[in-house]
């Protein structure tokens, strides 16, 4: 199990390093160099050549990437360009409200999916089957920004049952602990606080969920319907086991092991949802915060997201595989 | 009185027929053997006395409708290319689900009438199973150790190192060294030979009056498999429960069967104590199988006579004999209706009988 | 999303590797033949075949011209008045007083142009880096496998960003326009198909016929060309009919970040939908024409998509 991390952790920094190559190169082919994207449109030549010489764009291109490489290893991605203030700063800063959106719709996904997939499982050839999933089917194919958007016209803004935009009331007096404000509400005990972010939750949370419940709902179907006819089922079976041991303990732990996979390639493509759904609901995540940058080509800032999500994506992707291990005794055993 | 008595079983997968209206007992303490090729319905039988077949409609398996208003008359002799076995080879995993009827009385309660959850308390229990591929018949990411303890659990009501120490101990039963460690273990780090053995203990975790054996050495070396047959002969005689055997190994049949009963697209077509039937073979499916197997007792030249044709070249039973198109023996009253089964200790459903003997 | 279906799509490479018969093609008139019977398919190949329809001779049966702004006086934005479905304009007027009815159907074609483009692109770039890797490491020696390992895990390091992400940090490189977003969408497909190709071509390496071939003494270049490719591009079939929904609807994102057309002008559902988000509360027709759409048509394609994936998956046909 040792081995088999150490060789994991080590692929994972030859991934990333292939990927600050590729930001690397982008960043440089970016129109104009990067530069242009530092200075106003009318800055003069020489402000042009000092920025140059600052950011070491006349020195060797191997020396600029171990520039770059040191500047990322240090967390150092620059400043916005539209708010002047540092780019890890503003990532860190709404990282928290980014995280807890993206654990609601998964939290939503799963908790939906798995279900709703066994059944359609179980009842497989009814309505109930159909019904899962073309809905499933359906829920790849709307835009999800739409939906958002949707969503909010409809629950926000005409029945006005949930909140439009934001993460709390304005106003509200809450206590940060660790930026998760539901959790935040929970531990310090302002009940009222906690309702109130879960109210403004929901609506986000399920638009940027409809394409991993759509997906979970899929995988889990295909999965259990191939292991409820595995002979292990059948032996479960023939011990005479409650249907409950036999759904828990032979066929669930087993279909699990394509659904965690799943599970951890979605969360990477949750954030770029995210990206689309804050956005609807000004939500204040990384989210928002890259649509600005994308709308106002902050290039320094997005470079500095890509590199996060990117991260953060590698890392679940090696979560997921030893998970893995822990679901499978004979991925473990292999190491 | 039987332990087991078998009487009349149907089971039909939407319109094919897999089992079609098979009859045999098991006693106390007997070893009976079931024998046939692969899709005989000799699998379906046992999987139907197990109540594991998947549930079809309701609707019970009925006798097929006469001929006449089946299927065009003259139609005797040709084969008809609906193979009714096709789905039951892989253990009933067809979608529409089986329906089942007649009745396999165990020890007084026919099991086929009983509830799901009725059934549920008593398999494992009262009557308890082996299957013939090992890997693939224990959980994968379960350690062997809780798939043991578990039928304790549910049936003993053992819990914790009370259960722990049984498993280990029904380990030891069945010859699997270190007990105590190979409990923790999964199944791919076990030999095939060792997981049968597995699977063997679990099956007779709770005791069970009937053992049914389904191909249980078919997945084995050779060398394992005469193993694995002494473990069942010896469970047998020593905890003197009732084994149903089912096989296409003649030779497993001569090793371990008290009776025998030789079944055919669907039927028993012969059935007899087992010193009987290897000396006097009756029914020329018998005799067939008999011919199909290498003998040491014969010159090595000797060529081996196989069966021609498949059991997909089948006519429908109450037409006349379903073995008529693969017979050599084959004569006009062969399709002149259903064969009787006839005689009581040596019985057989051929009306040449008396010619091939 | 994608990548959920790439794990469907590696079973599907197993089975077709396996299932392939002596005759070249048969497995595919099976499959057409089973296609026939699903009212999935054909569900997805009606709205597929109306979708085309509409965008080969839309423009010629467009009732006004999608861009002019004829009713323009009749759209007071500020009071939220926006004219709806009335007879001369089946679908009402636009924000700009355009007829919503033929902006609808003349942005069918550029709607299927941007999907079909993005998806040749990722098609074409990713079957040549999966192909020369699966060669490579074939048929390459020693060399051929670092090479195929060097450009497998260039892939995996692409596959590892989300595909939004790298539509968006191309999309920084082109600056804004059709073109762009096709391309964008393109590139982020090319990890995928390349995957794809490779585990495909490789299955088919090992199969018995390659061997057969192998042992006859047929060059490997004509093995790879003759053999191997034609009977890998199965899976990459399927999935194309699959991205060429998530084209439609990741160009459809781009638009909505700005990345797409900047001209107000051109009719193209993804530009439309994104354009109309500003009087969502107001006009929400405005959106849900293009949506519904959009929605309609990819699931057209990824019914159609999944079809075909069913009945090539001889493990699921079994299940039957």
């Amino acid at each position: 199990m040792l081995r088999y991390t150490v060789k994991r952790l080590l692929q994972l920094s030859v991934a990333l390093l292939g990927l600050s190559l590729l930001l690397f190169a982008w960043f440089k082919a970016l129109p104009g160099g990067p530069e242009n994207r530092l200075l106003p449109e009318n800055a003069t030549d020489s402000q042009r050549e000092a920025l140059r010489a600052a950011l070491g764009l006349d020195e060797p291109v191997w020396t600029q990437y171990g520039e770059f490489l040191g500047r990322i290893v240090r967390l150092d991605f620059g400043s916005s360009l539209s708010s002047g203030r540092p780019i890890a700063t503003e990532l860190a800063e709404r990282l928290p409200a980014t995280v807890e959106l993206s654990l609601a719709a998964m939290l939503i996904a799963v908790g939906l999916g798995i279900p709703l997939g066994y059944l359609a499982a179980k009842r497989r050839g009814t309505w109930l089957d159909f019904g899962t999933v073309s809905g499933s089917l359906l829920g790849t194919c709307i835009p999800i920004f739409f939906l958002a958007a949707m969503l909010k016209v409809v629950f926000a803004q005409e029945l006005g049952w949930l909140p439009t935009t934001f993460r709390l009331t304005a106003g509200a007096d809450f206590t940060d602990v660790t930026g998760l404000r539901v959790l935040d509400g929970i531990i310090t005990g302002e009940f009222d606080i906690a309702w109130d972010a879960v109210k403004h939750l929901i609506l986000p949370a399920i638009a940027l969920s409809s394409i991993p419940l759509a997906v979970i709902v899929r995988i889990t179907r295909a999965s259990v319907l191939d292991v409820v006819g595995e002979d292990y089922v059948r032996t479960a079976d023939a011990k005479g086991l409650k249907p409950s041991t036999v759904r828990g303990r032979h066929v669930m732990r087993n279909a699990m092991l394509p659904i965690a996979t799943i599970i951890g390639l979605l969360l990477g493509s949750l954030f770029a949802g995210a990206v689309l759904t804050e956005s609807v609901f000004a939500f204040g995540g990384i989210g928002s915060f890259v649509y600005q940058a994308t709308t106002e080509r902050d290039y320094p800032a997005l470079m500095g997201f890509i590199l996060v999500i990117a991260v953060f994506y590698v890392v679940i992707n090696l979560l997921v595989d030893l998970s893995y291990g822990l679901l499978d005794p004979r991925v473990r055993v292999r190491k | 009185m039987a332990l087991l008595e078998v009487e009349d079983l149907r089971v039909a997968f939407g319109a094919s027929t897999a089992v079609d209206g098979v009859s045999f007992s098991v006693a106390e303490g007997q070893v009976v053997g079931l024998v046939g090729e692969s899709g005989c319905g000799k699998s379906v039988t046992s999987l139907a006395i197990m109540g594991l077949l998947p549930k079809g409609r309701g609707r019970r398996a009925r006798r097929p409708v006469p001929a006449a208003a089946a299927e065009p008359v003259g139609s005797g002799l040709k084969a008809t290319t609906a193979a009714p076995q096709s789905i039951t080879a892989s253990g009933g995993r067809s979608r529409g689900g089986a329906d089942v009827d007649g009745r396999a009385v165990f020890d007084g309660t026919d099991l086929l009438s009983l509830a799901p959850a009725a059934m549920r308390r008593r398999r494992g229990k009262d009557l308890a199973m082996v299957f013939q591929d090992p890997l693939s018949s224990l959980n994968p990411v379960v350690p062997i150790g809780r798939q043991i303890t578990e039928v304790l659990e549910r049936h003993r009501g053992l819990k914790g190192d009370k259960a722990s120490k049984e498993a280990a101990h029904l380990l030891d039963r069945v010859g699997i060294p270190d007990p105590a460690r190979r409990l923790k273990e999964y199944p791919h780090q076990l030999s095939g030979g060792m997981r049968q053995r597995v699977l063997i203990a679990i099956a007779v975790a709770c005791a069970p009056r009937l053992l049914i054996a389904d191909e249980p050495t078919t997945a084995l070396d050779v060398t394992i498999q005469a193993q694995i047959l002494e473990l069942l002969k010896d469970l047998v005689e020593t905890e003197g429960t009732a084994l149903l055997m089912i096989t296409h190994d003649l030779g497993v049949v001569a090793g371990i069967c008290d009776e025998v009963n030789v079944l055919y697209s669907g039927r028993v077509v012969e059935s007899a104590p087992v010193r009987e039937l290897f000396a006097r073979p009756t029914h020329p499916y018998t005799i067939g199988l008999l011919g199909s197997i290498p003998r040491l007792d014969l010159p090595i030249h000797e060529p081996l006579t196989p069966i021609r044709g498949s059991i997909a070249d089948v006519i429908r039973w109450h037409d006349g004999c379903a073995f008529a198109p693969r017979c050599d023996r084959v004569a006009a009253s062969c399709v002149e209706g259903e064969p009787a089964l006839v005689g009581a200790v040596h019985a057989h459903r051929c009306v040449m009988a008396e010619e091939v003997a | 999303m994608t990548i959920a279906k790439i794990e469907k799509l590696d079973r599907l490479i197993e089975a077709t590797a396996t299932a392939r018969d002596a005759k070249t093609g048969s497995l595919w008139r099976q499959s057409i033949r089973r296609m026939r019977r699903s009212p999935m398919a054909i569900t997805g190949a009606i709205i597929v075949g109306l979708f085309v329809l509409v965008a080969v001779v839309g423009p010629w049966v467009a009732p006004y011209d999608p861009t002019a702004q004829t009713w323009g006086r009749e759209v007071f934005l500020n009071r939220n008045i926006f004219p709806g479905p009335r007879p001369e304009n089946w679908f009402g007027l636009d924000h700009l007083g355009r007829d919503m009815f033929s902006r609808m159907i003349v942005g069918a074609r550029q709607t299927l142009l941007v999907g079909v483009v993005a998806t040749f692109i990722g098609f074409i770039a990713g079957a040549c880096i999966g192909g020369v890797a699966a060669a490579a490491g074939t048929f390459g020696g020693r060399w051929g496998e670092r090479v195929e390992a060097v450009i497998m895990r260039s892939v995996d390091v692409a596959l590892a960003i989300p595909m939004l992400l790298l539509a968006l940090s191309v999309a920084a490189l082109l600056g804004p326009s059709l073109r762009t977003v096709m391309i964008a969408v393109g590139v982020a497909q090319i990890p995928i198909f390349a995957r794809l190709l490779r585990g495909s071509m490789l299955a088919q390496a090992h199969s018995d016929y390659v061997l057969a071939a192998i042992a006859i003494g047929v060059p490997k270049g004509r093995i790879v060309v003759s053999h191997i490719l034609p009977n890998s591009l199965g899976p990459v079939i399927v999935q194309a009919t699959l991205v060429l929904a998530t084209a439609i609807i990741e160009a459809a994102a781009l638009s909505y970040l700005g990345l797409g057309n900047p001209d107000p002008g051109s009719a193209e559902w993804g530009t439309m939908l994104a354009d109309a988000q500003r009087f969502l509360s107001g006009a929400p027709q405005l959106a849900i024409y293009p949506a519904v759409g959009i929605i309609v048509t990819a699931l057209g394609f990824t019914l159609l998509g999944e079809a075909m994936r069913e009945s090539l998956d001889p493990r699921l046909r079994r299940q039957e």
